[in-house]
């Protein structure tokens, strides 16, 4: 059966024909005619925020918590250049974001008309794929594309840009496909088989016969749900595991053979490891700059296999001796019948030297490690902590202790401060019977602190946790370190929280010390609705330990340097 | 110590669509590296366009670009070639002026070139060669004297060789600098 329908009502149709049961967005005049469709698809639930940003990690928290793309919509011009952080964050993360936006009417376009920018233009880099759709003839394909380019393969961003004049135009809509989307483009030939197998055999043998062998596990196994094929394979080979910011999550962290982080803020221990591994199998990650430090001084005697999805990480930042290209989970589940059963006890007492106690002493009783404790105890199992970006990020990747599966969201790649409290609320949908808390520090939470209005009117009951210290503290930490003690722009100023939580409606807490921690994290998560705690955390704390940038993985900063004056 | 560096041919095909050449070419920008000799046309397949250009990196960086522009949704080809095995051939219309009694001396010149004249006029000649880079550069330095009023000189296409073989026509031109030479003739 075939209907008249305009374009924008189509649109509503093919995202209810992928699936899409939530949408984030603002509405805008160039995208009226969407927003005049959206109610009469029941199916597609609408999620107004209050800042497109907001929008755009939202699906994306939507999207890494469920595995399905996240879908968010704007209105033409500032609308659309206000997604653009949560693209490129999308997009570094590999995370299968769906953007629509409104674009002023054909006519119009180039002629800079009210609220009109070259969205497509802007996002060229940030995206995996843009497309504008030139008439409504072309919207049932390229939205379907869209889709299947933002899941396929490596998963990313995709922008579609529709201008308002398409989505009015009328066409016979059929609900039958009318072409299939493009799927990825993978190596599937029986030729690129017999090569897989060819280098299966390699890399077993390599880490048959390492003395100092390692897993490194990243972002690729949460998104190929490898988590059974790769413990299975730590546990066959005894080879100790090192999971990056991403990967946590992706492998239990008490399980005895799990080391923690590598990289910048790895601990010692890690990035020794690393320094005196022979053999490096690297797993759906792309060694970047805050994992390897400099790169010509990474593992100096490691052959590295690397496992990755996209065939153009492989060599990238690193040399490898053998590149496996595909899907983590198949390859590691084929990789586990090659290897031999094997035990690494010597490596791993050898690793166990390697250990130090932490170097961090807080003046007061508000150690990160004892808030995290408590959050997790209290929270209980199922529990996702969505982290922002700075200090506090380090500590929550590093003492929260995560066992269950991708239980751990972060914007690694870009590092986008105000990704925690928006991207949360994306998790709650996805996951909504469980626990989310949403940690920040007090900068990063200001960048997004609006969203407390959504989460009132959508009845998202998101758990914030602010680690306040009055600084933008990673910041802050590095003018400490290198820059003479300088704090230029880094002191800043904050609200009353917990006033700010009751003027929103929402219950607020502040802790002062830690005989407070308990109780407040208590009543925050009991309280159905969402929740904010504030945690006044010492002003200078730092996060030991650390590589300077640019520096090697053997030589960390262990303890602040003496106060110099700024010169 | 730095890996050892080349000149290298990189071509991208992709639908004959501007956004398409925009995203390419956005995607060799990013790189930061140094491109020259920029070029854009038809392919044997319609609808198809290569954009080729020279890059001057190490091995992996040329190989990291390509892989960069493989990325592409749109990418229907992408190829990388040492410039040493590829054909290279630039295009050339020059208006030159005619000296009242320097014709003859222009003509040898135009001859020598293997220069096709497009247009004649008493004073001034519209002349169009083909040839590599350094062909070019001769034959504009042969052209200087005369006095060139207006030239248009398109990039270096480049064609990857079969068997890597060099391609030479000097054989036909034993006086002249070949317009296949790799090097400018002294």
């Amino acid at each position: 059966m075939t209907e008249l329908l305009s374009g924008a009502h189509i649109l509503c149709r093919l995202l209810e024909e992928q699936g899409v049961e939530l949408v984030f967005g603002y509405p805008g005049g160039a995208i009226m005619p969407f927003y005049h469709a959206l109610p009469e698809s029941p199916a597609l639930r609408h999620i107004l925020v209050r800042h497109e940003q907001a929008a755009a990690h939202a699906a994306d928290g939507y999207a890494r918590a469920s595995g399905r793309p996240g879908v968010c919509v704007a209105t033409s011009g500032p609308g659309a250049t206000n997604l653009v952080t949560g693209l490129a964050t999308a997009q570094m993360d590999s995370s299968p974001v769906v953007a629509l936006t409104g674009q002023v009417p054909r006519a119009m376009l180039g002629r800079d008309a009210f609220q009109e920018t070259d969205v497509i233009g802007i996002t060229l880099p940030i995206t995996k794929h843009s497309v504008m759709v030139d008439d409504v003839t072309e919207m049932p394909d390229k939205v379907r594309e869209a889709f299947a380019i933002a899941t396929s393969g490596r998963p990313g961003p995709v922008l579609i840009d529709v201008p308002k004049d398409v989505q009015n135009q009328r066409m016979e809509w059929s609900a039958a496909p009318t072409a299939s989307g493009r799927g990825g483009r993978r190596a599937t030939g029986a030729g690129a088989r017999a090569s897989t197998a060819v280098k299966l055999l390699e890399a077993a043998q390599l880490l048959a016969e390492a003395q100092r062998p390692l897993l490194m596990v990243g972002h690729g196994v949460i998104l190929s749900h490898a988590y059974a094929e790769v413990q299975a394979l730590a546990e066959r080979t005894g080879i100790p595991v090192i999971t990056t910011l991403l990967g946590i999550s992706a492998f239990p962290a008490s399980h005895p053979l799990h080391l923690g982080m590598p990289g910048m803020h790895g601990e010692v221990h890690v990035n020794r490891a690393i320094q005196h591994a022979d053999v490096i199998l690297g797993i759906g990650l792309r060694f970047d700059d805050r994992v390897t430090g400099n790169t010509s001084a990474f593992a100096p005697q490691a052959r590295i296999i690397h496992v990755d999805l996209d065939p153009t990480e492989i060599g990238k930042n690193v040399p490898v001796a053998v590149a496996l290209v595909g899907d983590a989970r198949a390859i590691i589940a084929e990789l586990l019948e090659a290897v031999t059963p094997r035990r690494c006890d010597a490596w791993l007492d050898e690793i166990r030297g390697y250990q130090r106690a932490r170097h961090e002493t807080y003046r007061g009783d508000m150690a990160p490690e004892r808030i995290l404790e408590v959050l997790r105890e209290g929270s209980g199992p199922g529990t996702t902590v969505v982290s922002d970006v700075g200090q506090h990020q380090m500590w929550v990747a590093k003492l929260y202790g995560y066992q269950d599966r991708n239980s751990h969201i972060s914007s690694g790649g870009l590092g986008t401060m105000g990704f925690a409290v928006p991207a949360a609320m994306g998790v709650h949908f996805a996951r909504p019977t469980r626990p989310v808390w949403a940690i920040s520090g007090d900068g990063g939470f200001q960048m997004n602190m609006q969203e407390m209005a959504t989460m009132v009117q959508e009845g998202i009951p998101v758990k914030m946790a602010i680690f306040n210290n009055g600084y933008l503290g990673m910041v802050r930490q590095w003018q400490q370190f290198f820059h003479g003690r300088r704090y230029s722009a880094t002191p800043i100023w904050s609200p009353d929280y917990v006033k700010l939580a009751e003027a929103y409606g929402i219950a607020g807490y502040r802790v002062e010390h830690a005989g407070q921690i308990e109780e407040a994290v208590t009543r925050a998560i009991r309280d159905p609705g969402p929740a904010l705690v504030e945690f006044l955390i010492e002003q200078e704390a730092n996060v030991f330990p650390m590589i300077p940038p640019g520096g090697s993985l053997s030589e960390p900063i262990e303890s602040a340097p003496a106060a110099v004056p700024a010169s | 110590m730095s890996a050892p560096q080349a000149t290298w041919i990189l071509s991208v095909c992709f639908p004959d669509d501007l956004l398409c050449l925009n995203r390419a070419v956005g995607i060799l920008r990013r790189q930061s590296l140094p491109v020259s000799n920029v070029a854009l046309g038809p392919t044997g397949r319609p609808g198809t366009l290569r954009l080729s250009c020279a890059l001057a990196a190490d091995r992996a960086t040329a190989e990291r670009t390509a892989n960069a522009l493989r990325k592409m949704t749109e990418a229907r080809e992408v190829t990388l070639h040492a410039e040493a095995d590829c054909v290279m051939r630039e295009h050339l219309l020059v208006r030159v002026r005619v000296p009242p009694t320097g014709l003859s001396a222009l003509l040898d010149t135009v001859s020598l070139f293997q220069a096709t004249i497009v247009e004649e006029r008493p004073d001034e000649l519209l002349l169009e060669a083909t040839g590599t880079s350094p062909f070019m550069v001769s034959f504009l330095r042969a052209l200087e004297p005369f006095g060139m009023i207006d030239l248009v000189r398109g990039a270096s296409l480049a064609l990857p060789l079969p068997t890597g073989r060099a391609v030479g026509d000097s054989s036909r031109l034993p006086a002249a600098p070949s317009r296949n030479a790799r090097a400018v003739p002294a």
